[in-house]
């Protein structure tokens, strides 16, 4: 929502403006950030991905044990079995406390920069100045665009392992959101 | 796109000699380069075997009956390797193409894999010459061009004249610095690298020693010894039998007493040796070490088999770092490191060390000034540093006793069943990881002024970081809820460089100093390269 509003307000018009505009932003602070959340549906979609491919590997797994083909000792199909539902079972967990991470996961777009919200137990604020990203690029894997979302990768310099993701954005908002950076990146170019 | 015609006119008005003109600079056709190059080729196939050597021993040994029957298979061995490594250099050589056109290089390599690699001068971070003592001869020189970018964008331009390689070095740095200076006249006069060059620094071979007392230099010696390790071991063993050490002998005769006497003169000795080969790796390295300046940049030379030399710009300079091990901190001196682009990117291509720029043993007074000209008016050198909440200690001490209790439990449930139990092993453990942690966070800390962030890190030794507001990339503010209602924040800091963090602070502080940095960098908008 907020997006939409975002780029309403970096319209042609206000682009040139802008740069007016530009000194006398003054609040800088932190504390004015407010988290727009993600996409309502995208935690419960991750989260039946997830449990999909949990029962997935599981079933596979149980029919390597229990196959007439070749031969598996008693003791190792035990073993087997125990060590599948122990890995599963901790897969599962994580996989719940994702549920719940991500339904916290949010972001805020400011007019110099964009900030992600993450994290259930260590809460997270990243904040990455629009006028340092190198480049950014809309991702949609094939669930995604099932469910109409999309995912946004926005990239700063030096960065080889932590690049700045953000899911489950509404179709809409995730151009949206592209598409004032881009705006405002050419602005850093030709100003 | 105008860069790219501007570029022409310098190019031609270089002062190069007429033939090499002809042969090497005629714009938009394909070149070799000099025939030495096999020897450059050869090189790196006996380091690539020489770094393989332990998959090859399971092959010797599996052959070793056959070789000791008859010796000739061994040199057959020898002379089919030594015959690949000549046809591999050769071909190498012959695949290898360069081309220059409109302010790119383009290299063609490779015998079954071909690589084609196209490197805009203006992408190119770094340019870094090479002279293996074969090529010091001649007067030639190998190029390495640093893009700093993606891994793929990598160069190499092996055997190229001394003279020439300088030339296109010396274009190649004015071509990035072309559209800061805005006077068309200063780019039209050719270039001259000596000339307005200070020298900085010098390293005497007093500092190289304790250069070499102080960081642990010895793995270049290692690498270059790792064929002979078998001989050497050979040779130290008859050394120690022929002043009449018997250690089998000397075991079973002598009183725990003397035993003891031997183990620890031993370690003595050991770690004498190592010391020693220790500084001759520091000296091997840094010989005739010089830190030349020009108004833009630092410059590095130093070797003494092969002579390095890398040139940094100031601008593209991310972070400064003095380094002080625990023996640093006993001598009073650093190692000041001065980091571009990620380090990942560099370790990656394996040319981690030579990328940075790095000035070994020098005083604080040193690095002040070194510092001074690429971050002004900084103060790494004599800041105070503000110490991290004492948090951090109970925080890693309940991550430890966590998995610990559970040792614990099973060695309680021992003791009820009556056995012999070791307390000793948690108490040992428990006391050690809590004096680390405790020495971890004495060592952390952090300052601040209104254009740099200091922080310092360490366990015993101590690293401190100038951390420039207005290059950051991006900030992250992260905060657990035990955290929140203690007040507490932790702070990331990001540069092209590699990230930092200051963990365990007052919230408070973290989030004033979060919105500065974003003040500062999206305000100020100030290039970060």
């Amino acid at each position: 929502m907020s997006a939409k509003q975002s780029t309403a307000s970096i319209s042609d018009t206000n682009v040139v403006a802008f740069s007016n505009q530009y000194a006398q932003y003054q609040d800088f602070s932190v504390d004015t950030l407010t988290c727009t959340p993600v996409a309502a549906h995208y935690p419960i979609t991750r989260f039946t991905i997830s449990v999909m491919i949990i029962f997935g590997v599981t079933l596979v797994a149980l029919l390597a044990i229990y196959q007439p083909f070749w031969f598996l000792p008693e003791t190792g199909k035990y073993w087997a079995v125990r060590g599948l539902s122990v890995a599963m079972a901790i897969w599962f967990a994580w996989t719940l406390y994702f549920y719940f991470a991500d339904k916290r996961l949010g972001y805020c777009l400011r007019e110099q920069d964009i900030t992600l919200f993450k994290g259930l137990i260590f809460r997270k604020q990243i904040t990455q100045p629009i006028c340092r990203i190198q480049h950014i690029e809309l991702q949609r894997g094939p669930v995604d665009r099932k469910v109409g979302l999309a995912q946004l990768h926005i990239f700063s310099a030096g960065d080889l392992t932590q690049t700045f993701i953000i899911p489950g954005l509404p179709e809409e908002d995730a151009t949206a959101i592209r598409n004032t950076i881009l705006a405002h990146k050419e602005l850093q170019h030709h100003g | 796109m105008d860069d790219l015609t501007r570029t022409d006119i310098p190019l031609s008005q270089l002062p190069v000699s007429d033939e090499l003109n002809d042969i090497k600079r005629d714009e938009g056709t394909w070149h070799r380069v000099s025939a030495i190059a096999i020897l450059y080729f050869v090189e790196k196939f006996i380091v690539g075997l020489v770094n393989n050597i332990f998959y090859m021993i399971p092959m010797f040994i599996a052959l070793w009956d056959e070789i000791k029957a008859n010796p000739w298979i061994a040199v057959g061995i020898f002379a089919v390797i030594i015959g690949l490594i000549a046809t591999f250099a050769v071909l190498s050589y012959v695949f290898f193409r360069y081309r220059l056109a409109e302010g790119t290089v383009e290299v063609k390599s490779g015998i079954f894999f071909k690589k084609h690699v196209n490197l805009p001068f203006n992408r190119i971070q770094n340019v870094k010459l090479e002279q293996p003592f074969y090529y010091r001869m001649f007067k030639f020189a190998a190029m390495a061009f640093d893009s700093g970018g993606s891994l793929a964008q990598e160069a190499k331009l092996v055997g190229l004249p001394l003279d020439f390689a300088k030339q296109l070095q010396t274009e190649i740095n004015n071509y990035q610095f072309e559209p800061v200076t805005d006077d068309n006249q200063t780019d039209l006069a050719p270039p001259h690298v000596k000339a307005d060059e200070i020298v900085e620094n010098t390293r005497s071979i007093t500092d190289l020693i304790f250069h070499g007392i102080t960081s642990n230099r010895i793995f270049i010696i290692l690498a270059g010894l790792s064929p002979f390790v078998d001989e050497i071991i050979t040779f130290v063993t008859d050394r120690l039998s022929s002043w009449g050490m018997n250690v089998g002998q000397t075991i079973e005769s002598e009183s725990m007493i003397v035993l003891s006497i031997y183990v620890v003169s031993m370690f003595l000795f050991l770690l004498g040796v190592v010391t020693v080969l220790s500084i001759i790796g520091a000296i091997i390295m840094f010989y005739g070490f010089t830190l030349s300046r020009t108004s833009e940049k630092y410059i590095r030379r130093s070797g003494l088999i092969t002579k390095h030399e890398i040139s940094v710009p100031f601008s593209r300079i991310q972070v400064v770092i003095m380094k002080q091990d625990w023996l640093d901190i006993v001598f009073g001196r650093f190692n000041l490191k001065m980091e571009q682009l990620n380090g990942q990117i560099a370790t990656a291509h394996g040319s981690g060390g030579n990328n940075k720029l790095m000035i070994p043993s020098v005083f604080a007074y040193e690095c002040r000034d070194i510092i001074e000209h690429v971050f002004p008016k900084h103060h790494l050198h004599d800041t105070h540093f503000h110490a991290i909440s004492k948090r951090f200690i109970t925080r890693y001490l309940i991550m430890f006793w966590i998995p610990m209790s559970v040792l614990i439990g099973i060695l309680g449930y021992d003791a009820l069943q009556g056995k012999d139990i070791q307390w000793v092993y948690p108490i040992t453990i428990g006391l050690i990881w809590s004096l680390l942690t405790v020495l971890r966070w004495w060592r952390w800390g952090y300052a601040y002024n209104a254009d740099y962030l200091y922080t310092r890190k360490g366990l015993f030794g101590a690293d401190r970081y100038c951390l420039p507001i207005h290059k950051i990339q991006r900030v992250t503010f992260s905060q657990s809820w035990v955290m929140a209602k203690a007040g507490l924040a932790s702070l990331k800091i990001q540069l092209a460089s590699g990230s930092y963090s200051i963990p365990m602070i007052d919230a408070q502080i973290a989030r004033q100093l979060q919105s500065y940095i974003l003040n500062k960098v999206e305000v100020e908008a100030q290039p970060w390269m």
